[in-house]
């Protein structure tokens, strides 16, 4: 436990002082500033926002389905791939590290990134809507109308949800990454799969069963869904976590990586 | 710079990526053409249609590329070894645009290639529009070589891997969330360019004049402020 919590906290110290972070809020605050402005200049119909402060970051969380994919594959790219490629996964996995050990630490750094970078969107969108829009008198978010702390409580609970629907989109990145050599390629390959895989939601017969609707509607169904619906959702998800979790500890555990 | 240009083509050629990614966009333009012949009734702009879906994973594609082969040397930790070989390390960034522009034509080809056989092979007999050839592969190859520079750029600032495909690929996705909001604006855009050039030169000849000079002249700025960083950089650590 000591030795997960050791590498975890590693990864994420050296995540919050990277270069890659930033280039990351940068792109994020480009693209809501550049919807503020497209929302001032031609109206709100040529945006997904109702003009409140206060839901402007939840309403934007979808906007970035791509974006986020892409920042989640270049991220698990990092801690795997590079690890291997610059030969560093051996210092840790000679100390008395298991491979489970390490495995377990990357899939938690996969799943505090997501939450970081959950938390970085929301941020900047509750800047750049208090800069756009004002506070505003009402929360707006598909059905829900509501606001003040019910809004923000809201905000968070969707973001959670978007932060886990894209902690599992990262494991399977994980697993894809043992097969790849460069982290390019990889962001590249989630980054279409994003596009591509959005087509399937269109069968209604299984895109609840398919990764891609969640990232792009489990922080909205949350809300305008039965109970019953999100529950199923959840445990999709959770289905998910599992296998990919043992599939890809499993083929990490089989993995050369004495060359 | 023959050297450099002949290595970066061995590059290429040799690797399986570059052929997987070939593969890739012919599965990906068959795929499309069926999806828009059996769904959409186009008519006669049914190619056009095609390229419209295809554009943006084909430029999700140029930014990989780009991005890979500029990043190559700093992800294997080769550079130290490439520049020794060069009289001029400016020559070792001309070499990688030009290669990454050409290889950007050569999967446009492919995709225009591929629709015009999936298409015609379904829909024989029907007189098909295009976009005028001349300014599709003039739009396709200032754009490229913009965006090639703009990488080349950052990686030199940066020298990580993970820094321009994160840039890559995060302007990309940034234009195309933009592109459908203001057509005269977005018609300059990178990702636009190839489909828009002609409109715009035939709407407005000045227009189009000063567009593509702004493409050549930040495309120039952006290629001197790469060699400038990197004729300084310490590569021997």
């Amino acid at each position: 436990m000591k030795n997960i919590w050791a590498l975890t906290s590693f990864e994420f110290k050296r995540t919050l002082t990277s270069k890659m972070l930033l280039v990351y809020t940068l792109i994020y605050a480009a693209m809501y500033v550049l919807t503020g402005v497209i929302f001032k200049v031609y109206g709100a119909g040529k945006t997904v926002v109702a003009g409140y402060g206060q839901s402007f970051p939840v309403e934007m969380l979808q906007a970035g389905i791509t974006f986020t994919a892409v920042f989640i594959a270049i991220y698990v790219g990092e801690i795997l791939i590079q690890e291997r490629n610059n030969g560093t996964i051996k210092f840790v996995l000679l100390r008395s590290v298991s491979r489970f050990q390490y495995y377990i630490s990357r899939i938690i750094s996969i799943f505090l990134f997501s939450l970081l970078l959950t938390t970085i969107i929301i941020l900047i969108g509750y800047v750049v809507g208090l800069l756009f829009f004002d506070w505003g008198d009402t929360f707006v978010f598909y059905s829900v109308t509501t606001s003040g702390w019910q809004g923000i409580r809201v905000t968070v609970l969707a973001g959670l949800a978007f932060a886990f629907a894209y902690f599992i989109f990262g494991l399977i990145a994980l697993l894809v990454s043992q097969f790849i050599q460069r982290i390019a390629t990889l962001a590249m390959l989630m980054g279409l799969s994003t596009l591509v895989g959005q087509y399937i939601v269109i069968y209604d017969q299984i895109k609840q069963y398919v990764i891609y609707e969640h990232l792009l509607f489990f922080h909205i169904n949350l809300f305008e869904k039965s109970i019953s619906y999100s529950v199923t959702s959840f445990g999709v998800l959770v289905g998910y976590l599992i296998v990919l979790g043992t599939a890809g500890y499993f083929l990490f555990k089989k993995q050369d990586l004495y060359v | 710079m023959i050297q450099q240009l002949k290595h970066d083509i061995f590059y290429l050629f040799y690797n399986r990526k570059y052929r997987l990614l070939i593969l890739l966009t012919i599965l990906l333009t068959a795929g499309l053409s069926l999806y828009t012949a059996v769904n959409a009734n186009a008519g006669e702009d049914i190619l056009i249609q095609v390229f419209g879906s295809f554009r943006q994973m084909y430029w999700i594609i140029c930014a990989y590329l780009i991005a890979d082969l500029l990043s190559t040397d700093y992800h294997s930790q080769t550079i130290k070894n490439i520049i020794p070989k060069l009289s001029n390390r400016n020559h070792y960034y001309l070499s990688k645009i030009i290669v990454a522009t050409l290889l950007g034509i050569v999967i446009l080809l492919i995709h225009v290639v591929t629709s015009w056989l999936t298409i015609g092979s379904l829909a024989a007999g029907i007189e098909l529009n295009y976009f005028n050839i001349s300014y599709f592969l003039c739009g396709a190859i200032l754009s490229l070589l913009f965006y090639s520079s703009m990488l080349a750029f950052v990686i030199a600032i940066s020298r990580k891997e993970t820094v321009t495909i994160g840039v890559a690929l995060g302007l990309i996705l940034l234009q195309a969330l933009m592109e459908g909001l203001d057509p005269v604006v977005s018609a300059h855009f990178p990702t636009m360019y190839v489909s828009t050039l002609h409109d715009l030169v035939s709407a407005n000849l000045l227009t189009g004049i000063i567009s593509i000079s702004c493409y050549l002249i930040f495309t120039f700025l952006l290629f001197i402020g790469t060699i400038k960083i990197f004729s300084k950089q310490d590569l021997f650590t």
